[in-house]
């Protein structure tokens, strides 16, 4: 198994009581496998992706991605792995305002230390990739939100992660931008052979899915639920 | 204004608490420094007033003599002659176990018109008729009398010009009121014949009180015989004040430029309040709020934080003031007059200034933040990067204005003054002009930077830079409160040090003798008593000696008030040690001895007399006028001293006494061991200082760096409010980016990248401002050197940089940066990023 979920559990305190997100989580997914998770707002799916990047840690269990324990590294040996190894885009895209589109992209590269020309010469050829080669100036915040998740997509396989988390990237995109999105994220992933995890509150995203995933009520169950069938 | 739109700023700065509390402690911190000096200052005045009040009670008029007083067959002449009510006072200083006293010497038969609260001595616990017959009794103030742990009929030991002396308890004074209580403090009353005989004055008054009419004036002035003259009692309290009038206002300027840092710290704050909500304030203008409400609420928002800083502030500041009592004091004993202030005078003016300079200080600081505020589109159409690109054009139109603001500052310096608010002005309108150039200055920095290490940085060092670029619109307002502040630092740091330096040169040329002896006291320079003749004559016959210089010090009456005069006989290596401002000293020694005096440069400024000006001295023979024949540069004084040819003096003075001598010895001669032969034949004559020519270098440059100690602590006062305001400003900045820094982490940077990644940048704009600030500093520093204090005091002083002011300068400014740096850098190295990511 490429990524493996054993007796995962995250809870939370919340104003002095404790909040379980979800427990006993079990999961194995194989390498190249294109998932997709779906349930509700506040099912926890964006805290499982959390978990997986190793940006939060649960309460319980074990995480191992390709043979690597992510539950027993410290923090810097986490965003070590995580820099070299995951990529992540987010619902609300998080480029680093201050730097450029192109800047943003080639920063995963840089901090793995790849920064000859040549090698840097990929966030310019990625872009180009998604649509941006004009843009490869253009600050953050004079792009639409369709061409700022774009830049998101680009960033997170500049440094051809082996897994790709993408936790709503169609979120705060309107329905033909999202679909577009969605397309771009099918091709550049089959090319860049990724394994895909994908979160996803509706049924857009299913046409990408080797295997649909749903949580709830705390649960990991398989397919689609009975109403969407 | 809304009870919605209050609440969201109230809730904004309650969620910005650091940057609260502390932009609140960098206006409480200036405020607290100016009320310290302030009250520090007033109540000096006061207790100064107050003992002169004591002293000179109803009197109106006093009839002064020469230095050596007015021989007291006048007083009964004119008492003879009807002229009532007159009272004779005999005046001195003594010391007895670490405290100074002046001594006061009345006639109680003559007193009750004159000093209400002294004359109340019969309804004290006073033995009146022991006073009055008993040789060497005296009345003390009963809280002197308590703290001293004595009782009446106790004896109580003096030392008086060196000489060791017993007095006995009389009786003790006190009085309901507090002030005439603070009065009576410090003072010991005698009958006039005790104190002549304590104060070596016998058949000599220093004075006698009257109580006259305009016209009763005018017929006695004329009837007064040669040398002796008719004051007003109240010019007497005015030239004291004038004495010190130079030294409290530099003290509060000194306090004003402290309060110009939390200024420019007020500043930032507000500005980066504003900036950091444009997209709340643009929400708030696209519902509807107007640009007059949100200028209400920013102001207002200032004009709250304001009142809470200047309340601490008042708080501290009183606190402060009494330490820097103790401070403006002794300064003032040791440069001006024995003074003594044991209680602060909070008067209501000081407090309603306080409140005035706080609150108005604060929302002149705001009201730029304010404006920007009001011009915050209704939807936010511009988009951040937008904006900083815009402050990034406009940057170096702001540096050209600075520039034109710093010329009409350095013209303003350069127009013909001895007033000293242009001057400050001047250096408002330098140091305004500074912090304008600042964020262009500061991006030419950083681009250089980010040149020189393109190959070198790794991402964390490059992001570092590119941080600071991309935010200039916040970056550079912090960067200038920084420098403003560190540069401020310099200035003072750079200008005492010159001081210094100068006094040390000074000190090095005019010190030729090899000993020096005065009379023990340590009461006051300027109240030294004489040395006895046999003292001097002891000193003449020891082996070793081969020639001695002499001085007199005293103060005299001249067409200025009272001057100080200092009779020389000088042999010809003592004359080296004086330096003239323009003339040649083969053309001023030859006059010197014909007659012409010489005066300091502090006094010819003070006075404005140039060489050949005549100068009017009231001399035993009455007023006579001397030639000026040269300006000496002389570091003892800022009042200024008048030097006259020992023979010159005898000749007008009839005084025979010395202050003190300047030995030379022999060639081969030791110092220490002729100082220890010195010490043993005149001890058993007199309690005298003999000090060898590098103790007393020595002594000086500690009495110099007693009288700057209160500089110092402004210094450090200034700094600390720097401080507190750089680290509010940077520490606000990063954790503005919690987010930026958490997609970062999840981007893959790790925590020792994100810490390397803070304290570089911090480091980096602490560097910058460090480096910025040095030439603004050093400014500041030739600015207080050559206008503020020449108009100031008149003394001429070379600049000198010493590096490690500098160098610490810079290190502060680095210091507070990366201080500052440390709690976002640790908050958002050590939480997980998911957390910040949630929380937006």
């Amino acid at each position: 198994m490429f990524l493996e979920l054993h007796n995962l559990a995250k809870e939370y305190l919340e104003g002095g009581h404790r909040r379980t997100v979800f427990s006993h989580l079990d999961l194995g997914v194989t390498s190249g496998e294109r998932i997709v998770l779906l349930g509700r707002s506040g099912s926890g799916k964006s805290t499982l992706l959390n978990l997986i990047s190793g940006i939060d840690r649960p309460s319980a269990g074990e995480i191992r991605v390709d043979e690597a324990r992510l539950t027993t590294m410290n923090e810097s040996q986490r965003t070590r792995f995580r820099r070299r190894h995951i990529g992540f885009v987010y619902q609300s895209f998080n480029l680093i305002p201050t730097l450029t589109v192109e800047e943003n992209v080639r920063l995963p590269l840089e901090l793995n230390g790849r920064r000859t020309a040549g090698e840097l010469k990929r966030a310019s050829d990625l872009l180009e990739r998604v649509g941006l080669g004009d843009r490869l100036d253009s600050f953050p915040d004079t792009l639409s939100g369709g061409e700022q998740q774009r830049v998101a997509l680009a960033r997170a396989l500049a440094h051809e992660p082996a897994l790709l988390l993408a936790d709503e990237p169609t979120g705060n995109l309107d329905a033909e931008t999202g679909a577009r999105m969605l397309q771009l994220i099918d091709e550049l992933t089959r090319e860049e052979r990724v394994t895909l995890i994908m979160v996803s509150h509706g049924t857009e995203a299913l046409p990408l899915a080797d295997r649909v995933l749903r949580l709830e009520q705390g649960r990991l169950l398989e397919g689609l639920p009975e109403t969407a069938r | 204004m809304t009870r919605t739109l209050w609440l969201s700023g109230l809730r904004y700065h309650l969620r910005h608490r650091w940057q609260l509390v502390l932009a609140v402690v960098g206006i409480a911190l200036g405020v607290a420094v100016v009320v310290a000096v302030d009250l520090a200052n007033e109540s000096a005045r006061r207790a100064f007033a107050l003992s002169m009040e004591s002293i000179s009670g109803r009197a109106t008029h006093q009839i002064v003599g020469s230095p050596l007083g007015i021989d007291e067959a006048l007083y009964a002449s004119l008492r003879g002659e009807g002229l009532r009510p007159s009272a004779p006072v005999v005046e001195g200083f003594a010391e007895s176990r670490g405290r100074t006293f002046r001594l006061l010497g009345l006639d109680p038969f003559s007193e009750p018109p004159f000093r209400s609260h002294i004359s109340f001595l019969s309804r004290g616990e006073i033995d009146l008729n022991r006073l009055l017959t008993e040789s060497g009794t005296v009345v003390i103030s009963r809280s002197n009398v308590r703290d001293l742990g004595l009782g009446i009929g106790d004896p109580l030991e003096l030392d008086i010009g060196g000489r060791q002396v017993v007095v006995s308890i009389a009786g003790t004074m006190d009085s309901d009121d507090r002030m005439e209580r603070q009065a009576l403090n410090g003072m010991l009353i005698a009958d006039i014949a005790t104190a002549q005989e304590l104060l070596g004055m016998v058949g000599r008054l220093s004075h006698i009180d009257l109580i006259l009419g305009p016209a009763e004036a005018e017929t006695l002035r004329t009837r007064l015989p040669s040398g002796i003259d008719l004051q007003r009692s109240e010019s007497r309290t005015q030239v004291m004040e004038q004495m010190t009038r130079a030294f409290s206002v530099n003290l509060t300027a000194l306090s004003l430029l402290a309060l110009l840092v939390g200024l420019f710290l007020i500043y930032n704050t507000m500005t980066f309040s504003v900036v950091q909500r444009r997209p709340l304030l643009g929400n708030l203008r696209g519902l509807g709020t107007s640009r007059r409400e949100i200028f209400s609420l920013i102001a207002g928002e200032a004009l709250l934080l304001g009142a809470v800083g200047t309340a601490i502030g008042i708080g501290v500041g009183i606190a402060l003031a009494q330490g820097l009592l103790g401070l403006v004091t002794r300064t003032i004993n040791d440069l001006y007059f024995v003074l003594n202030v044991t209680a602060l005078a909070i008067t209501p003016a000081a407090l309603a200034k306080a409140v005035l300079l706080g609150l108005g200080a604060t929302l002149a600081a705001a009201i730029a933040p304010a404006l920007k505020a009001t011009r915050t589109p209704p939807r936010l159409v511009t988009t951040r990067s937008r904006e900083e690109s815009r402050y990034r054009i406009v940057a170096p139109r702001a540096a050209a204005m600075g520039g034109i603001v710093m010329a009409v500052g350095a013209l303003l310096l350069l127009y013909p003054s001895q007033a000293l608010a242009p001057g400050f002005i001047a250096l408002f309108l330098i140091i305004l002009g500074f912090a304008l150039a600042v964020p262009w200055v500061t991006g030419m920095m950083v681009s250089l930077l980010e040149r020189l290490g393109r190959r070198r940085f790794g991402t964390p060092e490059r992001l570092a830079l590119r941080g600071v670029q991309a935010s200039l619109s916040r970056t550079a307002v912090a960067i200038a409160a920084l420098a403003v502040a560190v540069s401020v630092s310099i200035g003072m740091a750079v200008m005492v040090d010159s001081f210094r330096q100068t006094v040390h040169q000074w000190l090095q040329f005019t010190l030729q003798a090899d000993i020096y002896i005065s009379p023990g006291s340590a009461i006051s320079a300027r109240r030294s008593p004489p040395l006895l003749p046999e003292v001097i004559s002891r000193v003449r016959q020891t082996s070793g000696v081969a020639d001695l210089s002499t001085y007199r010090s005293l103060e005299v009456n001249s067409e200025f008030g009272p001057v100080q005069l200092q009779a020389l006989h000088l042999n010809s290596q003592s004359r080296t040690g004086y330096r003239f401002q323009a003339e040649k000293p083969k053309r001023i020694w030859p006059a010197f001895e014909r007659g012409a005096v010489l005066v300091s440069e502090p006094f010819a400024h003070r006075h404005r007399v140039v060489p050949g000006d005549r100068l009017n001295l009231d001399t035993e023979h009455g007023a006579r006028t001397f030639p000026i024949a040269g300006i000496f540069y002389d570091y003892e004084s800022d009042r200024g001293t008048v030097v006259m040819a020992r023979a010159v003096y005898e000749q007008w003075f009839a005084d025979q006494k010395v202050s003190g001598l300047g030995v030379y010895l022999e060639p081969g001669a030791d110092v220490e061991q002729t100082m220890e032969r010195l010490q043993s034949r005149v001890s058993d004559l007199q309690g005298v200082r003999i000090r060898s020519n590098r103790d007393l270098r020595e002594a000086s440059l500690a009495i110099f760096d007693r009288t700057f100690t209160i500089t110092e602590v402004l210094r450090l006062l200034a700094v600390a409010v720097a401080f507190s305001g750089v680290f509010s400003a940077l520490m606000a900045l990063q954790l503005e980016k919690a987010r930026e820094f958490a997609i970062l982490r999840a981007t893959g940077m790790t925590p020792g990248e994100l810490w390397r990644l803070v304290t570089l940048q911090n480091g980096v704009m602490g560097l910058i401002a460090g480096l910025l600030a040095l030439p603004p500093g050093l400014l500041l520093a030739a600015i207080l050197i050559e206008v503020i204090n020449r108009r100031a005091f008149g003394w001429t002083l070379w600049l000198q940089i010493p590096a490690e002011a500098l160098i610490e300068g810079v290190l502060l400014a680095v210091a507070a940066a990366l201080l500052a740096g440390l709690y976002p850098a640790h908050r958002l190295a050590s939480s997980p990023p998911a957390a910040a990511l949630r929380e937006e």
